[in-house]
């Protein structure tokens, strides 16, 4: 194998400067230059570099493969004593070596460039490389896929190009990674979502594997193409799963596109707050939703404990809304991630007559001005100068940057001197006048203000911990004058609100129920005019539940309602998925449903994916007729069809042509050419009459001399 | 009697629905040097390709060293040569680089056979595959083929677009290979008269169909002419004689070759009234052009010659 893996090693490493150009070209347009391009630069040089190192392995493959198929190349590389399977695999290395050389140079650079500017200059590290790394890496998986396609028998060119739609889905699972991983630690679903890309992955790899490696071996002898040889489970695997996917999506995107007529709004399904009272809001809103658009209607139901909910109904104009406080779950910081500098937030800084950028490394908040470099490092104990040593960290370091406000649709911005908790306290940090103050030293893991308005004069902080809710007064620290109101012109007109020192009182603690799951990262806190709060939060993708809490801390009425979809359900689009997916999330929201009033499968729906099941059979069942299928074949494709739909018809066609046939000398129908004898009437073929004299052997020992 | 080295048996391939290989029913002796002759697309290249394993019989089997040539062994594989036509190298490899990279696997390679035949071609080590001429890189695979001292040599059109002189230093190296009657060569070839110099057996194919598969000496002995003078053409009469291969009117003469001439043979061609009769014996290039022309009708491109008519 060796020798065959220096053979095309030479022949692919002249196409490595194009690949280097290509891939070192995204890299290097997506290096970052300013503190704000390092909040996720990191994906930003995943998905640019990627694209160019799969290009090039698809290219490559293409390259090595197309000048080895002349029946005069192939046969001199061939016909040697070595496996043809050990060419495949020298070939294969040679590819992997080049691919990897065209990424690895690029990132290697990137990576020492990082390390040497950061972080002085930058909050980056040679680690930032590794998503892209692992990207670029997973991007190979085009290379086997073009060797594919160029070997494979396919009479038209659009299932010859099958198994390149394969590997694009491994690589959206490895862009993935980085999202996932970020977030791992934080949800179940999300350690799943983590498993299942890596799986997914594996398992492209495998069937592409065995594809390309069968395609290799086998079917560049040419075999008859509805011989048995033609084909292999990876074969019919690798090409019907490519096949029901771009069948999917090439159904899918008129589909999306046919013109709307009712569908052209959108309803969202909210709760709400108005005099101490609970409310289900059903908003109706022009699609596409601009930034400052008003609702089209708004009509609501007030929820009681009492009675069951009545029918929505439109809202009288002088119907007032309380700012609801959303209070997001947040467990630890994350830190699975291989960056090793979070982008953490933003804030406001006079001095530096721009915004600075914060970033969190090891419970330190490194401080990076827009367009200069590491300004400060910011601890519990101060506000450090770069070149001073910091001293303690944050643990648990959660921002406050949003605020509730009485636009209850919009979230506001939250400017100014940026609050901070962590698990010893609150702070508030002044950038300008580098000081960092603790205003308490109560833990908090989540955060949210309640700003003052004309309605309302007082200025509120949330915290959760655990399951401790605390509420705070929040005043200005010189205690002259009230914070100012946010219906002012000038902090509506930019949704920003410039948030002064301030300082903390203690104004209430309530312990919440533990409803928390994967499903609730969020919870709704409205404080009531009793001074006690209402939390509202989600039990799981069905039901919310609320609970009224007073001022004492005692919880008063709880009670759990039905979430209401937002969006209607497009059961058109359904009919371009594969039945079993839509049967399968349909029979889960089924079991779940717990008494849910909304049908996760109407009637239609279901019509709609039983009749596609069943064309889809029925189209295979023609389909096989020319193939002259065994039983369990017929039966295998037709639960194939009735499984995944109409693409199987393509995966069928892709994976299996349809015999070439003679008609029989014995029972005049037709017969597959390959078969020594006729499937109808088992005749063997008739020998050839031959046209013309015909001289065999020597005539001394001749066994026949036939004349014309 | 000895196995034959090459077997095919009922051996058909269709490329789509079109048959190009049919029925083949072929035996090639353990040393000898048998030549498949025919006119393109007749078939040699996709028998020989079917024989060497590189294309799949679409039904039938075929045999090489008693092995099913569709499986062959790396051991089985190491015992054949393999000339592909138009002497195919990788062109950026200079000559040295061509052996060490075809050596791999053998377990016998002859480095001075293989120098021997690179200089009787006037090839230096150190050349480029690129800029070798045609006649050149023909010596340069011929020493590949023949280094490992194989026991059958299979031959695709070997002498294609080669000089006389480098045709000549083919034959001459084909000749010495196979004089000791221990090794077996299977060419392909259009040029009859390197065939008749170094070929024992003649195969010919027509429309994928063998239509000789005898000795040289046999062949030239059974395919024997008649010139005709002065002779009324009747197709119907001139069909009607045993054995006819072709019949080509030139000028005032009908010459008519025929297999296996004999009494009847003779009674026919006395039945046209022919002026004057005249056995003749052929030589082997007009013999097998014989065979070919019945194929190909009309000789002159244009048409229009009178030079020849074929019955």
């Amino acid at each position: 194998m060796s020798s065959i893996f220096r053979k095309e090693l030479r022949d692919i490493l002249r196409w490595l400067p194009l690949g280097l150009f290509i891939v070192g070209l995204l890299c290097w347009r997506e290096i970052p230059a300013y503190s704000y391009d390092c909040s996720r630069h990191s994906s930003s040089l995943a998905f640019s570099m990627v694209i160019g190192s799969s290009l090039f392995a698809l290219a490559l493959g293409l390259l090595q493969t197309h000048f080895d198929l002349r029946t005069d190349a192939r046969g001199f590389l061939l016909h040697r004593p070595i496996a043809v399977s050990a060419i495949f695999k020298g070939k294969l290395l040679a590819g992997f070596v080049v691919h990897t050389l065209a990424w690895l140079i690029p990132v290697l650079w990137a990576a020492i460039y990082l390390e040497s500017i950061g972080p002085e200059k930058l909050p980056v590290t040679w680690t930032d490389m590794l998503l892209p790394a692992v990207c670029c890496w997973v991007s190979f998986l085009f290379y086997p896929a073009s060797i594919w396609m160029a070997c494979r028998n396919a009479r038209w060119i659009g299932t010859k190009c099958l198994p390149l739609a394969l590997p694009p889905i491994a690589v959206m699972c490895g862009l993935s990674l980085d999202e996932l991983s970020d977030t791992g630690n934080r949800s179940q679903l999300s350690i799943w979502g983590l498993i299942l890309s890596l799986s997914i992955i594996v398992l492209l790899a495998a069937v592409l594997w065995k594809g390309v490696r069968h395609a290799f071996v086998h079917q560049t002898f040419l075999p008859s193409q509805a011989s048995d040889e033609a084909r292999s489970w990876p074969n019919v695997v690798g090409l019907t799963t490519a096949a029901v996917l771009v069948t999917s999506i090439a159904a899918a995107i008129p589909v999306e596109f046919l013109p709307r007529t009712s569908s052209d709004v959108q309803v969202i399904a909210r709760v709400a707050v108005s005099d101490g009272q609970l409310w289900e809001v059903e908003e109706t809103w022009p699609t596409p939703r601009i930034w400052n658009a008003e609702p089209i209607s708004r009509r609501a139901r007030r929820v009681s404990h009492d009675e069951p909910s009545g029918a929505f109904q439109t809202l009288p104009d002088d119907w007032t809304e309380q700012p609801l406080a959303n209070l997001y779950q947040v467990s630890v910081p994350p830190t699975a991630s291989s960056r090793k500098y979070q982008w953490f937030s933003q804030t406001a800084s006079k001095k530096n007559g721009d915004a600075v950028n914060l970033f969190l490394r090891s419970g330190r908040l490194y401080v990076y001005g827009q367009y200069s470099g590491l300004l400060a490092v910011a601890t519990p104990q101060g506000v450090y100068d770069p070149s001073e040593t910091a001293q303690g960290a944050f643990h648990g370091l959660v921002s406050l940057s949003t605020a509730a406000s009485i636009d209850v649709t919009r979230s506001m911005s939250l400017g100014g001197h940026r609050l901070l908790a962590d698990q010893h306290g609150i702070y508030q940090l002044n950038f300008d006048a580098g000081e960092i103050r603790k205003l308490s030293d109560l833990p908090a893991q989540s955060l949210m203000a309640v700003l003052p308005s004309d309605s309302q004069a007082e200025a509120i902080l949330l915290s959760v911990n655990n399951r401790t809710l605390r509420r705070f007064q929040l005043s200005p620290i010189d205690g002259s004058q009230p914070l100012p109101s946010s219906d002012s012109e000038l902090v509506k007109a930019t949704y920003s609100y410039p948030l002064s020192d301030v300082q903390l009182t203690n104004d209430g603690v309530w312990e919440l129920p533990d409803v928390r799951s994967s499903w609730s990262d969020t919870l709704f806190v409205a404080s009531l005019p009793d001074d006690g709060v209402l939390v509202v939060s989600n039990v799981n993708s069905k039901w919310w539940q609320y609970e009224f809490h007073d001022a004492g801390g005692n919880a008063t009425k709880s009670g759990q309602r039905p979430i209401l979809a937002s969006t209607p359900i497009d059961t058109v689009s359904f009919f371009t998925m594969p039945p079993v997916l839509i049967a399968f999330f349909g029979a889960i929201s089924t079991f779940s449903q717990n008494g849910h009033p909304i049908d996760v499968m109407p009637a239609r729906s279901i019509t709609l994916v039983i009749g596609h099941a069943l064309l889809a059979a029925c189209g295979i069942v023609v389909l096989l007729r020319r193939r002259v299928a065994s039983k369990s074949q017929m039966l295998s494709w037709m639960g194939a069809g009735l499984c995944l739909g109409v693409g199987t018809w393509l995966g069928l066609l892709a994976s299996w042509p349809g015999s070439v046939t003679e008609p029989c000398t014995g029972c005049g129908r037709r017969r597959r050419i390959e078969s020594d004898r006729c499937g109808h009437c088992g005749a063997a073929w008739e020998p050839i009459e031959h046209s013309g004299p015909h001289l065999i052997g020597p005539r001394d020992l001749a066994v026949h001399a036939v004349r014309n | 009697m000895l196995d034959p080295v090459i077997r095919t048996d009922k051996l058909s391939r269709y490329f789509g629905s079109k048959p190009i290989v049919r029925d083949l029913n072929l035996r090639v002796p353990p040393g000898q040097v048998t030549a498949l002759l025919g006119l393109n697309g007749a078939g040699k290249t996709t028998t020989i390709r079917i024989v060497m394993g590189l294309l799949r019989p679409t039904r039938g089997c075929c045999e090489v060293l008693q092995h099913d040539s569709s499986r062959l062994s790396v051991d089985v594989r190491m015992k054949i040569g393999y000339m592909v036509e138009g002497h195919y190298l990788y062109p950026n490899m200079r000559v040295r680089e061509c052996a060490a990279f075809q050596r791999a696997g053998y377990s016998c390679w002859n480095e001075a056979q293989f120098d021997q035949i690179v200089d009787h071609f006037g090839i230096a080590q150190s050349d480029r595959i690129g800029h070798l001429s045609r006649g050149q890189r023909a010596g340069v695979s011929l020493a590949l083929v023949l280094a490992p001292d194989p026991e059958l040599l299979v031959l695709d059109d070997p002498a294609l677009g080669l000089d006389p002189v480098s045709r000549r230093a083919l034959n001459e190296t084909l000749i010495e290979f196979a004089g000791d009657g221990q090794r077996t060569v299977l060419l392909s070839s259009h040029l009859l008269d390197d065939v008749e110099r170094i070929a024992d057996r003649v195969l010919l194919m027509i429309d994928g169909r063998l239509q000789v598969n005898t000795t040289l000496d046999d062949f030239r002995q059974r395919v024997t002419g008649y010139a005709l003078g002065d002779v009324s053409i009747d197709p119907d009469r001139i069909a009607a004689v045993p054995g006819l291969i072709e019949a080509r009117h030139l000028g005032n003469r009908l010459y008519l070759t025929v297999a296996d001439s004999d009494e009847e043979t003779a009674a026919a061609v006395e039945r046209l009234n022919a002026s004057s009769i005249e056995a003749m014996e052929l030589p082997f290039t007009d013999q097998v052009l014989a065979w070919l022309s019945r194929r190909r009708g009309r000789h002159s491109f244009l048409g229009r010659a009178k030079t020849g008519e074929t019955v």
